[in-house]
């Protein structure tokens, strides 16, 4: 079993390899005075349709068609080498008509996210398994809605068992729109702690003016808002890990439907041969 | 103020084996030979010999042609013959359609395919209950509680076949049933035959307290099996009939652990480590002298070796694993070092070294059955016929695992060694849950897997877009092990299926359920030690409930993973993880299991 260290190794030479090898067959088709920019535009074009074609072997689990850590694999380096090969088709310069523009524009959301996706597969992955409870993203809402009900049931029954209205002010002015919904994306996303550390010492400052009974209901909040804290962080993360598709994915078909408008035009127009 | 709820305690002859075991019965059963000379006041009145007979045991009839057991099945009971006689099919065995397995049929291209759109919308939702017969065999109920499977044409099967015939007094299918290994052999009934059923529990009981039963089915086992067993085991398979009849008579059969592990294994789980390891049997101790090569027969033991106050993992062995052997070789090579006082070039030996002992500990994982090969016996026929690279391979001592502190001692600095390949740490999470017990574990390393839910939704599309297991379970440092069936080298939850519908799939052993034979009992769901098996409420096509016609209850069934083995390419889930997140680990294959976790 190769290790992931060698495999990154190996791909990523082949593929400089296979970049270098484009480079000079660029250059050579540009000395023989043909038009590079038709073989690197339809090589561009095929690449791109093998790459969509990841999307349509994730749905085709159930054919033997090579297991999806393959396709993926594929699919990353033949996107470097994609790259690559579009800087050379617009000669490594901005594009000057309106639609290649926004062709271009295209292509630079679909490499952009992917890149960003492929940072955040394996940086955030690793950053969720710090947390030491799994939760399906899809199942946060309605967890923290539990906490919220729970939350709300310690207000209630401080104010009944203590007479004071400490606890249950506290809540409507700080916590209420905490536990509203998810919260804090950005600041999880940084790896940043401070809303939550802000929060603390804001529930620690207010429970200096606390008896202790009180005090044993400001315990119970403070493990909620804790709770509360590592849900964020889950939905935050998790969010943008699902999240990083529903760029890539439309931005790669809109710019197929543009790549093949364009592939008309120039042979309407342009003086190809 | 609330009364609290009382019942009466459970207790073991509550559902007895079979309801139709009267006093005359009983009594005609302890008359037979076996039993008749049975001391018995070995047996304690709570356990009395009577109470097993009437518990553990219910007499069935054959007719010419059933098939009393079949080869691959996992049995829970031992047949003794009263009356008539039965075949025993010798190797090569019956073809799997005729003995009603049919193979499982994959589905075609189209089909795979087709389950994009045709998979109902509705969770759970079933066909029909249609029963398909195999080829060769049909099915008989004749009124009788006990459905039989009877070969349609048994002259065209005695005469294809090599037999032998087992006769009253005769006990056949003992092995299976103490070892919950798999039937050997299968057996039809010659004729009507009159067979007593004994339930292990009841075999293991009457095992315990009579000398003579015991020795009679091991007996049985040395004359049957024993042979073929050593011969299995890679440092007898040279030897000649003759070595391994010598080592069949000396060898020493023995049993640790509880036979129902995962009962006491569930109810353990709260405990401390220190508190389970306690719980664990030695079979040998760190220290002790070596007077045996041990072969596990079957189930799991942990090798383990003292570290300041505690026990570490070095490493688990199962069936067909050996255990001893290093410490056997050192002290035979030392012991003719010693006998010889000058080597080849001349020079003298160093001063008598002492005999080393075990090197580390072996204690049961739950039940163990453990065959004692004499150190004497093995000094005599198999030492001798081992090459230099024999002895130096199958003489690797274990050694402490990597990041702690190895004992100072020579030998250990000299002897090639096992290179472990996994941190302490995970293999102690793996012993400590018996995870150890999975050939298609599913793990997931969490610092790759990207929570997208390929797996779940691949697993759905190959079960009628059922998920078969969950993306959840205990984890240790960044890796998982999710809910999925583990397809277990001991599927304990196979123990007690009154239907037979959670069986083994041949050839590749998968552990599976017939959904048609499956009447919702949830013994199985509560015997997995790992919580792998759902209990469903299904549907029809418009996904209302089925219903029971007398009760109106819904209609149960127990699901859980089958390793796709009806789909093309193998286990879904993991080929639909684009992360190399997960995989279907074979928990005895250590070194590939090492791989992967260091990838």
């Amino acid at each position: 079993m190769i290790t992931f260290a060698r495999r990154r190794w190996r791909n990523g030479v082949l593929t400089v390899a296979a970049g270098v090898g484009l480079i000079a067959w660029h250059a050579a088709y540009d000395v023989s005075l043909y038009q590079p920019a038709y073989l690197t535009g339809w090589l561009l074009l095929v690449l791109v349709l093998f790459l969509a074609l990841y999307n349509g072997r994730k749905k085709l689990s159930m054919v033997p068609l090579g297991t999806a850590a393959a396709w993926l694999q594929w699919h990353i380096y033949l996107g470097f080498l994609a790259v690559l090969i579009f800087a050379m088709h617009v000669q490594w310069s901005i594009p000057n008509g309106m639609l290649e523009r926004i062709l271009a524009l295209f292509f630079v959301a679909v490499a952009g996210s992917g890149l960003i996706g492929l940072y955040i597969s394996r940086r955030y992955a690793r950053m969720l398994t710090r947390q030491t409870e799994e939760v399906v993203l899809e199942r946060i809402p309605r967890f923290i809605a539990e906490l919220r009900a729970q939350a709300e049931a310690v207000v209630l029954e401080s104010a009944v068992d203590t007479g004071s209205s400490s606890i249950a002010d506290y809540y409507s002015s700080h916590l209420a729109d905490f536990f509203a919904g998810p919260r804090n994306m950005w600041l999880h996303l940084q790896g940043s702690r401070r809303a939550s550390f802000a929060l603390m010492a804001d529930l620690d400052v207010m429970m200096r003016y606390l008896d202790d009974k009180e005090m044993v209901y400001a315990d119970r909040m403070r493990h909620l808002v804790e709770r509360k804290d590592q849900l964020d962080y889950a939905h935050a993360l998790q969010s943008v890990l699902k999240g990083w598709l529903f760029v890539h994915i439309p931005a790669t078909y809109g710019m197929i439907l543009l790549a093949l408008v364009h592939l008309l035009l120039v042979y309407a127009f342009g003086s190809a041969r | 103020m609330v009364e609290a709820v009382t019942i009466q305690r459970p207790r073991r002859w509550d559902s007895p084996f079979s309801d139709q075991m009267g006093n005359a019965e009983v009594e005609r059963v302890l008359s037979l030979e076996l039993f008749r000379d049975m001391d018995r006041d070995r047996f304690p009145d709570t356990l009395s010999l009577a109470g097993i007979i009437s518990n553990d045991t219910r007499v069935v009839n054959f007719q010419d042609g059933d098939i009393v057991m079949r080869e691959g099945d996992y049995g829970n009971s031992a047949f003794l013959v009263i009356q008539g006689q039965v075949r025993v099919v010798l190797p090569p065995g019956l073809s799997e359609t005729m003995l009603g397995r049919a193979p499982t049929a994959k589905k075609s291209l189209m089909q795979a395919v087709a389950q994009l759109w045709r998979n109902p919308p509705y969770a759970e939702v079933r066909d029909s209950y249609a029963t398909v017969g195999g080829q060769g065999t049909a099915s008989r109920a004749d009124g009788d509680p006990q459905a039989r499977i009877f070969l349609q044409d048994v002259p065209a099967v005695l005469n294809e076949h090599r037999t032998a015939t087992i006769g009253p007094g005769d006990m056949f299918g003992e092995i299976a049933a103490l070892g919950r290994t798999q039937r050997t052999a299968t057996v039809i009934s010659d004729g009507p035959s009159e067979l007593l059923e004994i339930r292990w529990q009841g075999l293991r009981d009457i095992r315990r307290r009579v000398d003579d039963f015991r020795k009679h089915v091991d007996r049985l086992y040395r004359e049957r099996s024993l042979a073929s067993h050593l011969q299995a085991t890679p440092m007898f398979q040279h030897l000649d009939e003759d070595a391994i009849s010598h080592i069949v008579d000396e060898t020493l059969f023995e049993t640790y652990g509880d036979f129902d592990w995962h009962t006491q294994y569930q109810r353990s789980r709260d405990k401390s480590f220190a508190q389970r390891l306690a719980g664990e049997p030695v079979i040998v101790a760190e220290g002790d002298y070596p007077d045996g090569l041990l072969l596990v027969r079957a189930g799991f033991a942990r090798v383990s070796q003292i570290i300041n106050n505690g026990n570490q993992t070095l490493r688990y062995i199962g069936r067909g694993a050996v255990f001893g052997m290093a410490e056997i070789i050192h002290n035979w090579r030392q012991d003719h070092a010693d006998r010889e006082p000058t080597n080849s070039t001349g020079e003298e030996h160093s001063p008598v070294a002492e005999t080393m002992p075990l090197q580390a500990t072996l204690r049961a994982l739950g039940y163990v059955d453990i065959l004692r090969v004499p150190t004497t016996v093995i000094e005599k026929y198999v030492l001798p016929t081992l090459s230099q690279e024999e002895l130096s391979q199958y003489g690797l001592l274990d050694r402490p695992l990597a990041g702690t502190k190895e004992p100072e001692n020579d030998r250990h600095a000299k002897a090639p060694t096992i290179e472990p390949t996994i941190e302490p740490g995970m293999l102690e999470f793996l012993v400590e849950h018996r995870y150890i017990n999975g050939t298609a574990t599913m793990l997931v390393d969490m610092d790759r897997c990207v929570r997208c839910d390929e797996c779940v939704t691949a697993c759905a599309r190959a079960h009628d877009n059922n998920p078969r297991f969950n993306r959840h379970g205990r984890r240790h440092d960044h890796y998982m092990v999710a809910n999925a069936c583990m397809h277990c080298m001991d599927p304990v939850c196979m123990i007690g299926c009154p239907t037979g519908a959670i069986h083994r799939a041949s050839p590749g052993g998968q552990v599976v359920i017939n959904d048609s034979t499956c009447i919702g009992c949830a013994t199985c769901a509560n015997s997995c030690p790992y919580d792998n098996i759902r209990m469903v409420e299904v549907r029809d096509g418009q996904g209302m409930l089925i219903r029971d016609t007398v009760t109106n209850a819904p209609i149960i069934k127990a699901t859980k993973c089958d390793l796709c083995l009806d789909q093309l390419g193998g286990p879904a889930c993991q080929r639909a993880c684009p992360h190399d997140a997960l995989k279907r680990a074979d928990m005895q294959d250590l070194p590939d299991l090492g791989k992967w976790l260091n990838r």
